[in-house]
C-alpha cells in the first residue's frame, strides 16, 4: 500500500489535513480519559470513607488480600507499560514490524495479569470473601470486611474489564498493522490505544497499595 | 517524517517505576501508623506521574493535553476533599 | 420583504430522502432533528407523568390512585425529565445543529461519535421506557439508599440501566463539542470571538464529562448493592446512606447547571439580537459561565442539610452556594444592561427570552434562601423547594428552549413560524407557568410537603390554582406543535437572516446545506456587533 494510498483513506471529515486530524485525535483521547479519572473517583471516595471510619475491619480485611500475586502483577502491568511506549516509539520512525512485536508482549503481559488475577479471585472465593450469598468469612468486623472486598471487587474487576477492552484494542491493531494502517506519519490509533493502556496501568498503581498494602504494617 | 526520539527515558522510566515498587512493598511492611498510608500514596503518585510524563507525554501532540490529564484529579480532588469535610467532622455511630 | 421564495436547491433535508441516510447521517444538523424528536417525545411522557399528578392533586384525599400509584409517577415524571428531556435538550438540538455553524466548521470533531450518542440515547431511553411502563419505580429520581436498594419495589435495574446508557451518551456529546472548540474554530476565530452560547456549551460540556461519569459509579454500586445487598449503603450492616447522597448529588448538582447554562446561552444570543445592541460586559459573560461550571461542583452538599451531615460541612456548603450565585447574577445584570438604551421589539424569541429573564431570576433568588440554613431547615422536602427548581427548570431552561425553537426555526427549517401565535402560546406560558408555580412557594412554605398525594383539607385552594395552570401550561406547550408543524408546509420560506443577527450561523442559507455554508463564512472582529437605531455612535 502506498503512503499516499494511505493518505486519502486516512483524512476525514472535517480536517483539513492529517496533523490536524491527529492532534485532535489526540486531545480527544485525553479528554476520554479524565472522564475515566472520575468513573473512578466515586469506588475511591467510598473506599476512602469506609477506611476513615473502620481503621480496624480494613486493615483486618487488607491482610487477606493476596499481597505476593498482587505485586508480581503489579510488576507484569508495569512492565507491559514499557513495551507499549516501546510500540509507539517504533512506530514514530516507522518500524511497523517492531510495532507488531512490541504490542504483542504486551498484550500478553495483559493476559498474564489477568491470568494472575483469575487465580487471586479464585482464591479469594474459596475462602469465602466474595460479597453476597457467598460470603462465609466468619472472623472479625465481618461486616467491615464484606464491604471492603465489595469494593475490592468492584475497582479490580472494573480495572480488568478496562484492562481486557485494551487487549482487544492492542489486538485489534495488530491485525489492521497487518493491513497496512499506520505510518510514521500517521498512527493515531496507536497512541490512542497507548494512552488508555498507560492510563489503566495508572489507576492500578493506586489501586494497588491500597488494597493490598493495608493492614501490612501491624 | 519524525524526528526520532531517544529510547533511554523510557528503559530509566521502567526500572524507576520498578525501584519505586519495591520500596513501596518495603514501606508497607514498615510499622509507621498513619504515616504508611500517607508514604504510599505519596510513592503511588511519583509512579503515576512517571507514567504520565514519561510514557503517555501530554504535550506530545498540543500542549492542552496537560490540562485535560490533570483536569480529572482536580475534580477528583474536590470530591474526595469536600466529602471528607463531613466525615471528618461528624460524630460516628455506624455499626462496625 | 419576502415574496415567494424558493428553498436553496440542496439543503441539508433535501440531500437525500432515505430512511438510511437519516438513521446512519454523520451529519451534526440531522443528528440534532433526531435528537429533536426523541426530547419531544420524552418531554411528552414526562409531561403526561405531570398532567396525571396535577389532576391527583386537585384532591386533598389524593383520589383517585394510591399512594404507591403516585409514587411511580412522580419517579417517572423525574427521572424522564431530568436525563431524558433537561440534560439533553439544547445541548443535543440546538448545540449539536449551531455549534459547527457558530464557529464557521463543516461538522464536529468527531461525528460518527456524535451518531453514536445518538444510538446510545435511544438505548438508553429504550429500557427507561420499559421500566416505567412494565410497572415503575416509587423511590423518586433521586434513588435514595437504602430505601431504593433494599425496599422499593419495581424495576431499578431496568431504570438504572438505562440511566447508566443514556450517560454514556450526554459524556461523548460534552467531549465532541470541547474538542470542537478548541481545534476546528475557523481560522481567525478566537475563544473571545465566539457567542456566549458557544462558551456556554463549553462550560456544560465541562460539567457533562466530569460529573457524569460519576453518575455511572453511583448507579453501578446502587446497582450492585440491589443485587447482593452487601451493606454498602445499609447501617444494619455498617454502610452509611449518606455516602450514596454525597456520590449521587456530586453528579446531580452539577447536572442542575447543565440544563441551565446552555439556556442562558440561548438567551444571550437573543436579546442582543432584539435589542439591537452589543452584548454588555461579554467577557464577564463568559467567565461567568465558566465559573458557573466550576463552582458548581462545589455545592452538592445544600441538597443534604437535614440528611445528617455534619454542621461544619454544611456551613461550608452554605457558604459556596452562595458564591454560586454570584455568576449567574452578574449574567442577569448584563442581559438587563443588554436591554438598557436597546431597541426593543417583542417578537416570540424575545418574549422567552425576557420570561426567562424574570423567570430564572426568581429561581436563582430562592436558590439563596435554601442556601441559607435555617430557612432550608424549614423548607426542605416541602413544595418551596418543588417551585424553587420549577422556576429555573421550567421557567428558565424550557422556556429558554422554546425561545431557541422560534429563534433559529428559520435557519433550521427554512420557514418562518406565525409570529401572533407564537407571541401568545409565549404569553400563555407565561402566565400558565407562573399559576402553577406561584402558589407551590407558598405551599411550601407554610408545610405541606412534596412527594404526597394526599394534603391537609387547608392546601386544596393553592393546589387547584396550581392544577389550573397546569392546564394552561399544556396549552401553551401543545399550541407550538400545531403552529410550527403548520408552517413548515404552510408558512413563507425564510431569508438566510431573517433577524438581521450577527453570529456566523446567519451567514448560512436557510436550511443550509450538508456542509454548511454555501461561501467560507465571514468572521466578524468581534460579536454582537449590533448598532442600536438612534443611539449615539461614536
Amino acid at each position: 500500500m502506498t503512503e499516499r494510498h494511505i493518505v486519502e483513506k486516512e483524512l476525514a471529515e472535517p480536517y483539513a489535513d492529517l496533523r490536524h486530524q491527529k492532534q485532535t485525535a489526540n486531545l480527544g483521547v485525553w479528554a476520554f480519559l479524565s472522564t475515566e479519572v472520575l468513573f473512578f473517583s466515586g469506588l475511591l471516595t467510598a473506599y476512602s470513607v469506609y477506611r476513615f471510619l473502620y481503621p480496624q475491619g480494613f486493615a483486618e480485611a487488607g491482610r487477606h488480600t493476596e499481597v505476593l500475586l498482587g505485586s508480581i502483577n503489579t510488576g507484569v502491568l508495569l512492565t507491559s507499560s514499557l513495551f507499549m511506549a516501546l510500540a509507539v516509539h517504533a512506530i514514530r520512525s516507522g518500524a511497523r514490524r517492531l510495532m507488531m512485536l512490541f504490542l504483542l508482549i504486551t498484550a500478553l503481559l495483559g493476559l498474564a495479569f489477568l491470568g494472575i488475577k483469575i487465580l487471586e479471585y479464585y482464591k479469594e472465593i474459596g475462602e469465602g470473601l466474595l460479597p453476597g450469598v457467598f460470603f462465609t468469612y466468619a472472623g472479625p468486623y465481618a461486616h467491615t470486611v464484606e464491604i471492603f472486598f465489595f469494593i475490592y471487587f468492584m475497582a479490580t474487576g472494573i480495572h480488568a474489564l478496562h484492562l481486557s477492552i485494551g487487549i482487544g484494542a492492542l489486538f485489534f491493531l495488530i491485525w489492521r498493522t497487518r493491513c497496512g494502517s499506520f505510518t510514521a506519519e500517521y498512527h493515531a490509533g496507536v497512541e490512542g490505544v497507548g494512552l488508555y493502556w498507560h492510563f489503566v496501568d495508572a489507576v492500578w498503581v493506586f489501586i494497588y497499595p491500597l488494597i493490598y498494602l493495608l493492614g501490612r504494617n501491624t | 517524517m519524525t524526528r526520532a526520539e531517544p529510547r533511554r527515558p523510557l528503559y530509566f522510566a521502567w526500572a524507576a517505576l520498578m525501584s519505586l515498587l519495591a520500596l513501596t512493598i518495603f514501606g508497607g511492611y514498615l510499622k509507621l501508623g498513619g504515616a504508611n498510608l500517607f508514604i504510599s500514596v505519596a510513592i503511588a503518585t511519583a509512579k503515576a506521574a512517571i507514567i504520565i510524563a514519561i510514557f503517555m507525554k501530554p504535550a506530545r501532540e498540543l500542549r492542552l493535553g496537560w490540562v485535560f490529564s490533570l483536569g480529572g484529579i482536580f475534580f477528583l480532588l474536590i470530591m474526595l476533599g469536600l466529602t471528607g469535610a463531613d466525615y471528618l467532622t461528624r460524630a460516628q455511630d455506624l455499626v462496625p | 420583504m419576502t415574496s415567494a421564495r424558493r428553498a436553496p436547491c440542496k439543503n441539508y433535508l433535501t440531500e437525500n430522502f432515505t430512511l438510511r441516510s437519516w438513521f446512519f447521517t454523520t451529519d451534526h444538523k440531522r443528528i440534532a432533528l433526531l435528537y429533536f424528536a426523541s426530547i419531544t417525545m420524552f418531554f411528552f411522557i414526562g409531561g403526561g407523568a405531570a398532567a396525571a399528578m396535577r389532576y391527583i392533586l386537585l384532591h386533598p384525599d389524593g383520589a383517585p390512585v394510591s399512594a404507591e400509584i403516585y409514587n411511580r409517577l412522580f419517579t417517572t415524571h423525574g427521572i424522564v425529565m431530568v436525563w431524558f428531556f433537561l440534560v439533553p435538550a439544547i445541548p443535543t438540538t440546538f448545540g449539536n445543529f449551531l455549534l459547527p455553524m457558530m464557529i464557521g466548521a463543516r461538522d464536529v470533531a468527531f461525528p460518527k461519535l456524535n451518531l453514536l450518542s445518538w444510538y446510545l440515547f435511544i438505548l438508553g431511553g429504550s429500557f427507561v421506557l420499559y421500566a416505567l411502563f412494565v410497572g415503575g419505580l416509587d423511590t423518586g429520581w433521586t434513588f435514595y439508599a437504602p430505601y431504593s436498594t433494599m425496599y422499593s419495589s419495581g424495576h431499578l435495574i431496568a431504570a438504572v440501566t438505562g440511566i447508566f446508557i443514556a450517560g454514556f451518551s450526554s459524556i461523548l456529546t460534552g467531549l465532541n463539542f470541547i474538542i470542537t472548540l478548541h481545534r476546528l474554530r475557523a481560522p481567525g476565530m478566537g475563544w473571545y470571538s465566539l457567542p456566549i452560547f458557544c462558551w456556554s456549551l463549553y462550560s456544560t460540556s465541562v460539567i457533562l464529562i466530569v460529573a457524569t461519569p460519576v453518575l455511572a459509579m453511583t448507579l453501578l454500586l446502587l446497582a450492585t448493592e440491589h443485587l447482593i445487598h452487601v451493606g454498602i449503603f445499609d447501617p444494619a450492616l455498617g454502610g452509611d446512606p449518606l455516602l450514596f447522597q454525597h456520590l449521587f448529588w456530586f453528579y446531580s448538582h452539577p447536572a442542575v447547571y447543565i440544563m441551565i447554562l446552555p439556556g442562558m446561552g440561548v438567551v444571550s444570543e437573543i436579546i442582543p439580537c432584539f435589542s439591537r445592541k452589543e452584548l454588555f460586559g461579554y467577557k464577564f459573560l463568559c467567565w461567568a459561565s465558566v465559573s458557573i461550571a466550576v463552582i458548581g461542583f462545589l455545592v452538592w452538599g445544600h441538597h443534604m442539610f437535614v440528611a445528617g451531615i455534619s454542621m461544619y460541612a454544611g456551613l461550608m456548603f452554605s457558604f459556596l452556594s452562595f458564591a454560586v450565585a454570584v455568576p449567574s447574577a452578574i449574567k442577569v445584570f448584563n442581559w438587563t444592561a443588554t436591554l438598557h438604551k436597546g431597541s426593543i421589539s417583542f417578537e416570540a424569541p424575545m418574549l422567552y427570552a425576557l420570561g426567562f429573564i424574570g423567570l430564572f431570576t426568581i429561581g436563582g433568588l430562592t436558590g439563596l434562601f435554601l442556601a441559607t440554613l435555617p430557612v432550608d431547615v424549614h423548607v426542605t422536602q416541602t413544595y418551596f423547594i418543588v417551585a424553587h427548581f420549577h422556576y429555573i427548570m421550567v421557567g428558565g431552561m424550557v422556556t429558554a428552549f422554546f425561545g431557541a425553537l422560534h429563534f433559529w426555526w428559520p435557519k433550521i427549517t427554512g420557514r418562518m413560524y406565525p409570529e401572533i401565535w407564537a407571541r401568545f402560546a409565549a404569553v400563555l406560558m407565561f402566565c400558565g407557568f407562573n399559576l402553577t408555580f406561584f402558589p407551590q412557594f407558598i405551599l411550601g412554605y407554610e408545610g405541606m410537603p412534596r412527594r404526597y398525594h394526599v394534603y391537609a383539607e387547608q392546601y386544596q385552594v393553592l393546589n387547584v390554582f396550581s392544577s389550573g395552570g397546569a392546564g394552561v401550561l399544556a396549552v401553551a406547550y401543545l399550541l407550538p406543535l400545531f403552529y410550527l408543524g403548520w408552517s413548515l408546509i404552510w408558512s413563507r420560506r425564510a431569508s438566510a437572516n431573517p433577524w438581521q443577527a450577527t453570529g456566523i450561523e446567519w451567514q448560512a442559507p436557510s436550511p443550509p446545506p450538508k456542509d454548511n455554508f454555501t461561501h467560507p463564512p465571514k468572521v466578524p472582529a468581534k460579536p454582537y456587533a449590533y448598532v442600536t437605531p438612534g443611539a449615539d455612535h461614536d
